[in-house]
Order: C-alpha cells, then structure tokens, then sequence
C-alpha cells in the first residue's frame, strides 16, 4: 500500500490512487478510521462513525475489480453534517427532540454524492438545529478546536470543519444559514463554501430559517470544494427553490476588480473597529497580493450593511419558530407527557430543546405577533431588500467583494457562550451573503501566534449571484501564494 | 422592555413551557438583543420607506376545514379516525 500524507492528499489524488489501485476504498476508508481512533477522544467531531461504511468501500472496490471505472468520488471518505438525512441513519440535528430519529429518506445531496460513489463516514456534531458559532449548543457536547482544544472549532458545522481539519474525513457537508460553514471552515483552517440561494437542493436538511438556508461542502483545498459543489448543485424537483446552476451561470469566471466594502474594513484604517488587529494585518496583506498581481483594488459602500446583523435577527428566529413548530413530541421521536394535549407540547418542547432554540423560537414569536409584526418583521424584510440592492450596486463597480471571514480568532470555551449577543457578533462578516442570496466563499490566510499556539484565520470573497467560479478562481490565486503572502 | 407577563405569553404562543427562574433570564437575554435590532429603526427614511420588500409571504386566513362527514358538537369537530 503506498504511504500517503493525508494532510497533503485532495479528492483528486486520491481518486487517482484509487484509479491506478494503488490503494483501494478500503484501505482509505481505514487509513481515516484509524485517525479517528486516534483524535475523536479529543476532539469529538462526529456523533457517529458509521458501521456500515466498510461495506460499501468493499461494494466499490468490487466494482473497480470488475474492471469498472471508478467514478470521481468512488471511494472518497466524506463526513455530513448531521441536519441533513442519510437514510436509515440517526438524523438528530444536534437536538435531544430528534436524539433517535431515524431518516427515512436520502437527502438529494446525499443522493447525489452516493451516485457518485462517495462513502459516508459518519454523522457529525453540530449546534442544536444549526444555532450557534461554536457548537456550544450541540445536545451531545461541544466539538473542540483541533488547533487548540481549549477554544472553539466555530459553528454550527464546528463537526464537520474539524473532521476535515483533523483528517477524520477528506471532506464534508456542511449547512450555512448566516456563516455557519464559512466561520467554522476559517477556525479550522480550511475552505467553506456558501453557495449562491438556490445552486443546491435542500431536500431533505432540517429547515432551520428557509428563505437563508444553504447546503456546502468544506475542505482542505478549492479544488475539493469546487468539485463537491459541481457534484451537488443543480435544480431539483423536491426543493422549488432550486435553480439550474447551468443556465443562470454567471457569465465571468474571473475578477478584475476588487472592491473592499468600507463597512467591513476601512483601506484608509487598514481596519475596522471590532476586528483583531492581526486579522485586518493579514486582509492587508492580502489585498497588497491582489495589488501586486495587477488586479484593481477598489473601497465600495454597501450602506444598509451595518444593517444585515439585526435584519438576520429578526428574520431568522421568525422563520426558525415556524421551522420548529412540527417538533410537537407527536411526529417525531422525543415526547413527555402532560396532564392534556397542551401540557404534552409544552413540557416536550421545554425538555426536547435547549436554551438557544428555545430562546430563538421565543424571539421569533415575538417579533410575528400581532402589534410587532410591523415594526419588526416588515421592517427588517424591507432593509434586507435594501441590503440585496446594495449589494447590485457594488457588482456593478466591482468583480467580487473581499473581506475577512471573522472578526476575531477561534474564542476560548464558555468565552461568549453566557452572552448571546457576543456570540451572534461572530457572525457580522457572514450574514450580509446570506440576506442577499449570494455565493461566498472562506479561505485560510495564515496563522496567527495568540498565548503561544498558532491559530488559523479567513478571508471572505463574497461573488455575485451564481459567481461561484470568480471565488473559486481567487481562491486559488491565495492557496498558491500563501507561503508567500503571510 | 419585554415584560415578565409577556414572557409567559410567549412561551404559550411557542408551545413551550418557562420556569420563572428562566423567565428572568430570557427577558435579559430578549431584552440585550431587542435593543440591537432596533437599530432597524433608523434605517428606514421616508425616500426608502416607499419600497416594498420584494420577497412576500403568501398568507390564508385561518379557517376551519370541513365536510360533511364531520359533525361540530359544541366546541368541538369530530373527525373521522386517524390511526
């Protein structure tokens, strides 16, 4: 078997390796096994390493013995976040209310990637319903940074991110609702991917907040990201909200101009108030590359910006408390009982969720009820249309939008996890892409020394509508250099 | 500032029931991030108040849904078996 350096091994290669059969599905499969042997204890990304994934490494194997060509994912070890179904396996979203509920159904992603012939490693943890940077709120424990144990991996797809990260998988599924692949991916130090509204199906992930919802993949490299999201963007019948990719690609693949929203960071400053210092050091640095390198760099405004945060808080908790008003202790799993059908749904919904969903949810019946609804609900509709309008204008001027993907370094355990709003803070950079319905993309830019350990950082290129391919392109130019610049 | 009674209310609304120790808690944690949305409310000028929201919610109004092999009986509609 050949010797193989997983931190250096990319989808690609692998397929390669299992092309050539100089390894076979199983070997890789167990190669990732053992590292989860090792790590988990640690680290504990996944709530289950699946059993039965042996056997289907041996179902393709036989098939490349058969003298079958291997797929491009035949084989590839991938780990999914666990809102999103993979039949006859525990689909519990972080929740104790779905701590046993089996899915009955693929999810279309799922389907897709097991068409392709991926193996499915295991499920992994995540903050209860996707609610959440650090997966403090997981039901089952939080996952730990694999940079530095002692700090956060980011959330709510921290499972998924320090899977990859750690080498437990070659890649994963993630979900994004307001950052929630993009800021765990720049706390663990690899690429996160939210695709643009619409590029791919969400049939069959838990709904969390709907009209902001996306499912993406996270790696170690651009080019896994790229070739995961070829494999599962697409319209679907199942989700209405789904758009061939195809037809409404947008018509650049690569960017000329930059443009650098003041609102995020001020060029004059080389800064921003409530961004760490040595985070704006290396968007500097990096903008300097792109300088460097013949592309414009030009300051846009994006005005109803410093909008998007409360805009999404008012939004996404409305829609989550819609979400998960079917979590009744009736239709799924988790149920305690009352004296009558009120008490039931009352005392199930008070043990099922935890403090952050059931806070949510209050928050968002409060912003729906009659006498609020117009000075919340409408109100934060409105600006959000503003906010996409904005972001129009910007793409008009520029090619893409560069920003950091983060305002600070992973935080320590129990660090923001008393204060909701500090911890909503930690999504200020990643909200705007998701109000507006637009591809973003997060990408390491170096490490950064904080009491002795080296911790991993992101930059955000945010695209216009289904410019995936100016991200991915730009991506690359930083993975290239990045020795370089930072 | 949302009040305690509110909370109460809410929390039927949701379907959810809270302890008075944690109505406390949530009326601060309510409170701290009411008071940051309603940064909202300087946002709109009357020059963009004219713009509607282009995404819009479908709305039907609640109504009973019956036929005639249902029989109201007072407060109540008996319906044919579920399980």
């Amino acid at each position: 078997m050949t010797k193989i350096n997983l931190s250096e091994l990319t989808i690609k290669k692998a397929h390669d390796l299992i092309h050539d059969k100089e390894i076979s599905c199983r070997e890789l499969l167990s190669i990732y096994q053992e590292n989860i042997k090792k790590h988990e204890k640690n680290v504990h990304a996944y709530l289950e390493v699946f059993d039965d994934a042996f056997e289907k490494a041996e179902e393709e194997d036989k098939k490349i013995m058969a003298g079958e060509e291997p797929k491009l994912l035949a084989g590839i070890p991938l780990a999914i976040k666990n809102n999103i179904m993979i039949k006859g396996k525990i689909c519990s979203a972080g929740s104790k209310i779905l701590e046993n509920y089996k899915a009955t159904y693929d999810a279309t992603v799922i389907k897709k990637l097991r068409d392709e012939g991926a193996i499915f490693i295991g499920r992994t943890n995540m903050d209860e319903f996707a609610m959440g940077s650090s997966t403090e709120n997981s039901a089952f424990g939080p996952t730990k940074n694999p940079y530095d144990l002692e700090r956060v991996p980011g959330g709510s797809s921290g499972g998924s991110a320090a899977a990859v990260a750690q080498q437990e998988c070659l890649a994963a599924l993630g979900s994004d609702t307001g950052g929630s692949i993009r800021q765990p991916a720049a706390f663990c130090g690899i690429v996160g991917l939210k695709p643009t509204y619409g590029a791919v199906s969400r049939y069959g992930l838990i709904a969390m907040a709907s009209s902001l919802d996306q499912i993406g993949p996270l790696a170690k490299t651009t080019e896994d990201i790229e070739l995961l999201f070829n494999a599962i963007k697409g319209k679907d019948s199942f989700d209405s909200t789904s758009i061939d990719f195809d037809k409404f690609r947008n018509k650049k693949s690569t960017a000329k101009i930059i443009g650098v929203p003041k609102e995020f960071f001020s060029l004059k400053d080389g800064g921003k108030e409530g961004l760490d210092k040595d985070i704006a050091a290396n968007i500097v640095k990096t903008i300097d590359f792109f300088k460097d390198n013949g592309y414009i760099i030009k300051e846009v405004s994006l005005p109803y910006a410093e909008y998007s945060l409360p805009t999404y808080y008012i939004l996404m908790p409305a829609e989550v408390s819609a979400n998960l008003a079917r979590f009744d202790g009736i239709r799924y799993g988790f149920s305690e009982k009352g004296d009558n059908l009120l008490e039931d749904y009352m005392k199930t919904r008070r043990e099922g969720f935890g403090k952050e969903a059931r806070r949510r949810i209050i928050l968002g019946t409060y912003v729906l009820s009659e006498g609020y609804y117009d000075a919340y609900y409408s109100q934060a509709q409105k600006i959000r249309d503003l906010i996409k309008k904005d972001f129009e204008n910007a793409f008009k001027e520029v090619d893409v939008l560069i920003t950091p993907a983060t305002p600070t370094l992973p935080f320590k355990f129990g660090e923001k996890s008393g204060d909701p709003l500090a911890m909503y803070l930690s999504d200020i950079f990643t909200v705007p892409a998701n109000l507006a319905g637009i591809p973003a993309v997060s990408v390491p830019m170096g490490f950064i020394d904080r009491d002795n350990v080296k911790l991993p950082t992101g930059i955000q290129f945010i695209g216009p509508w289904f410019g995936e391919e100016i991200l991915f392109d730009l991506s690359k130019k930083i993975e290239y250099a990045r020795a370089n610049i930072y | 500032m949302i009040s305690l009674d509110e909370i109460k209310k809410l929390g039927l609304l949701s379907r959810i029931k809270i302890t008075s120790h944690e109505s406390q808690e949530l009326q601060k944690g309510l409170d701290a991030i009411l008071g940051y949305v309603s940064k909202l409310g300087k946002a709109l000028t009357k020059e963009t108040e004219v713009s509607a929201s282009s995404i819009s919610n479908v709305f039907r109004k609640d109504e009973l849904i019956k036929d005639e092999s249902e029989i109201q009986k007072g407060a109540h509609i008996r319906v044919k078996r579920i399980l």
